[in-house]
């Protein structure tokens, strides 16, 4: 800045000053400019501080970059913790993938790219493409999400200018179809939006994807054991084959924890496996599904007699007569001829045994008892909401009987296995879990007393021990099974379809100590001459069962009996 | 000596512009080189990721077990396992094995 000189004007006052020099005239010509001088020097320094003052804070702030906003519609994608199950094995995790964008404002000729685009992505729509890529006043808009690293390469060497890629973690599956009913799905910006990976999203373990691509949270450790989980999948698909049934699930809880080792439904998602099967055939069964499973249920009702009426596993029951209800006969499928104890109920699994216990009960204790079990309220685990249970809209004597015997209350096959947990793992509660619990989850609530579950294990070896036990073909030799056979007619219009079943087994295993329960049912099997045209449980689903026990047997650190017991 | 107080702080500011430039410098170049790091670790990572998800992909248990029916192997019977034999006890077979028995004939 230039400053023109001032003439120096002399004030009587500072001429006046005390002290000062007697040269009046220099005295003023000197002591002025100083005066502006200091001025301007302590506004120099003050500017010169300020800038080293900024300096200083700059330098320890740290912030040493700045950063350019990208001017473009803000558009969040996530990043996900890794999912594995029990033992490490990666089940999904989050890739980088190149996603294809277009700023129409730059796209010279709209035609001939939509064109090239169209040709390259077959399903994109030419016509509609060329509309937003048309529109000069929109700068942003996608093309194709996630592309294969060949598809990103091809689109780049269409070499159309507008075009830009943007890199996005992407969700894979490695294992396909053998967990995907567990995990659910994710939307195109990695949201969960079903199954676990919902869960993750509601657990609040979802990021924003920003300077970090890949999530930095430990991974979600599933209860699922894969090997297990293939093994009963091989097992059923083989069952399916050779039972000539439409459908099968198999699921396995850690009968102290409610950890679900294996859940399996099929047919699946598989089109190679199960290239015929419809979109309603590929429903979870396991956990979307409510259904009658027979006689499985009697465990139930042994259970309600133990606890609730007292009885003792050698009590005797008049099962000779049916029981009759107006118009409703229930009489059973082998009759005895003579009366039954109490174990023998379950062993031979008789109806009318079933039917006098409910009988006996009541209605209102039966119900409690259920209730307790809870098999009658809606169940939830992380990978969403099981099927709420179907009750009988009037539940009277006669209901009370059937479902006694398996039919009337349709439950998910998940719900009847915890279940049945808590009536052979000593009677504790459980709630089935698809998280690896790290520490045995203290009980719940006791549902029955230590005495009765050892009786109902008892009761369960002997249905597979018993020569006249239905489960007798789901024996191997090592493997202490415990076990009950269940074969429900499915309900259909206009009353109970006699050839259409549900055949399912319950085992406990080993039933003296139960680690783990589990359950398969085969839906709509076929008689076939090994089974010499008959469709009941103790034929096919036992048999199953045994084979799949012989087979995860080792992975799920069971050793035969024979062997425990050596040492 | 004013003079020579001004000519030395003269050169200090010069000297000190030097310095500060060549810091300046090389703040830079490392600033450069720790984002050139850090773009490469997080390259690293996804490649990671990547190679992770392949290899769960080759190694699912229905491929793992076709690969293992086609070298010969099979699930294990329960009659596999054995516990240590007390002096004297007799091994049971495995499946498919044939021993001769001590009289030197096939077993049934």
């Amino acid at each position: 800045m230039k400053r023109r000189p001032e003439p120096l004007r002399v004030g009587p006052a500072l001429a006046a000053r005390p002290g000062a020099p007697r040269d009046p005239g220099r005295a003023a010509r000197i002591d002025l400019p100083r005066g502006r001088t200091w001025l301007m020097h302590a506004a120099i320094a003050s500017v010169f501080i300020a800038i080293a003052g900024q300096t200083v804070r700059l330098a320890a702030s740290g912030e040493t970059e700045t950063r350019l906003a990208r001017a473009e519609p803000l558009h969040q994608t996530y990043i996900r913790p890794d999912i594995i199950d029990r033992r490490g094995i990666l089940l999904a995790t989050d890739v980088d993938a190149a996603s294809l964008f277009a700023d129409p404002a730059m796209v010279r000729d709209p035609d001939l790219a939509a064109e090239r685009l169209a040709a390259l992505f077959s399903e994109l729509d030419a016509a509609e493409l060329r509309r937003r890529l048309a529109d000069h006043t929109r700068r942003f808009e996608w093309i194709k999400r996630h592309l294969t690293p060949i598809e990103a390469q091809r689109a780049h060497d269409l070499g159309i200018p507008g075009l830009g890629f943007r890199r996005e973690p992407r969700r894979v599956y490695p294992t396909r179809y053998l967990t995907s009913h567990i995990l659910g799905h994710v939307d195109v910006d990695n949201r969960g939006i079903s199954g676990i990976e919902r869960h993750i999203d509601e657990a609040g373990e979802l990021d924003a994807a920003a300077a970090p691509r890949r999530s930095q949270r430990a991974p979600v450790r599933l209860s699922i054991d894969l090997g297990v989980q293939n093994a009963v999948a091989e097992t059923l698909t083989e069952a399916m084959r050779q039972y000539k049934a439409q459908g099968a699930s198999g699921v396995i809880l850690d009968a102290a924890s409610g950890e679900i080792v294996a859940a399996v439904s099929l047919p699946d998602q598989d089109p190679e496996k199960f290239a015929g099967a419809d979109e309603d055939d590929r429903k979870d069964r396991v956990m979307g599904g409510v259904f009658e499973l027979g006689s499985i249920a009697k465990t139930v009702t042994l259970g309600l007699a133990l606890d609730d009426l007292g009885a003792s596993l050698s009590r005797i029951y008049d099962t000779r007569e049916p029981l009759r209800f107006g118009r409703y006969i229930i009489s059973e499928q082998y009759p005895p001829g003579r009366p039954l104890t109490l174990a023998e109920i379950l062993v031979r699994s008789s109806n009318v045994g079933a039917g006098l216990i409910a009988m006996e009960a009541g209605v209102p204790r039966q119900r409690a008892f259920l209730d307790r079990l809870g098999l009658l309220d809606t169940l939830r685990t992380e990978a969403g909401p099981v099927a709420k249970p179907l009750l009988p809209t009037h539940w009277g004597p006669l209901e009370g009987v059937t479902i006694a015997y398996g039919h009337g209350l349709a439950v998910a096959p998940l719900q009847f296995v915890a279940a049945a947990a808590g009536l052979v793992n000593g009677g504790i509660k459980v709630r089935p879990t698809f998280i690896q619990q790290d520490t045995v989850p203290p009980g719940e609530a006791r549902v029955v007393s230590p005495e009765t579950s050892a009786a109902i294990r008892e009761a369960l070896r002997r249905a597979v021990t018993d020569q006249h036990g239905t489960g007798r073909r789901a024996e191997i030799e090592g493997y202490e099974i415990g076990g009950k056979t269940g074969t429900a007619e499915q309900a259909g219009r206009g009353g109970y379809k006699e050839k259409t079943v549900i055949s399912s087994f319950l085992a406990a295993l080993p039933a003296s100590a139960p680690r783990y329960v589990l359950l398969i049912s085969l839906f709509e099997p076929e008689g076939t001459a090994e089974t010499k045209g008959k469709i009941t449980a103790g034929l096919n689903a036992a048999p199953t069962t045994a084979q799949l026990i012989q087979r995860i047997g080792p992975m799920l650190d069971l050793l035969p009996a024979r062997i425990a017991g050596a040492d | 000596m004013s003079r020579l107080a001004a000519v030395g702080t003269v050169l200090l500011a010069v000297a000190s512009a030097f310095v500060l430039y060549a810091v300046t410098y090389e703040t830079r170049r490392l600033e450069q080189h720790v984002s050139d790091q850090a773009r490469i670790i997080e390259k690293t990572r996804l490649d990671i990721a990547v190679l992770r998800a392949e290899r769960a992909y080759l190694a699912r248990p229905e491929r793992i077990e076709e690969m293992a029916r086609k070298i010969g192997l099979a699930p294990i019977d329960p009659r596999q396992f054995e516990a240590f034999p007390k002096p004297g006890g007799r091994r049971s077979s495995l499946p498919g094995e044939q021993r001769p028995s001590p009289a030197g004939e096939q077993r049934p």
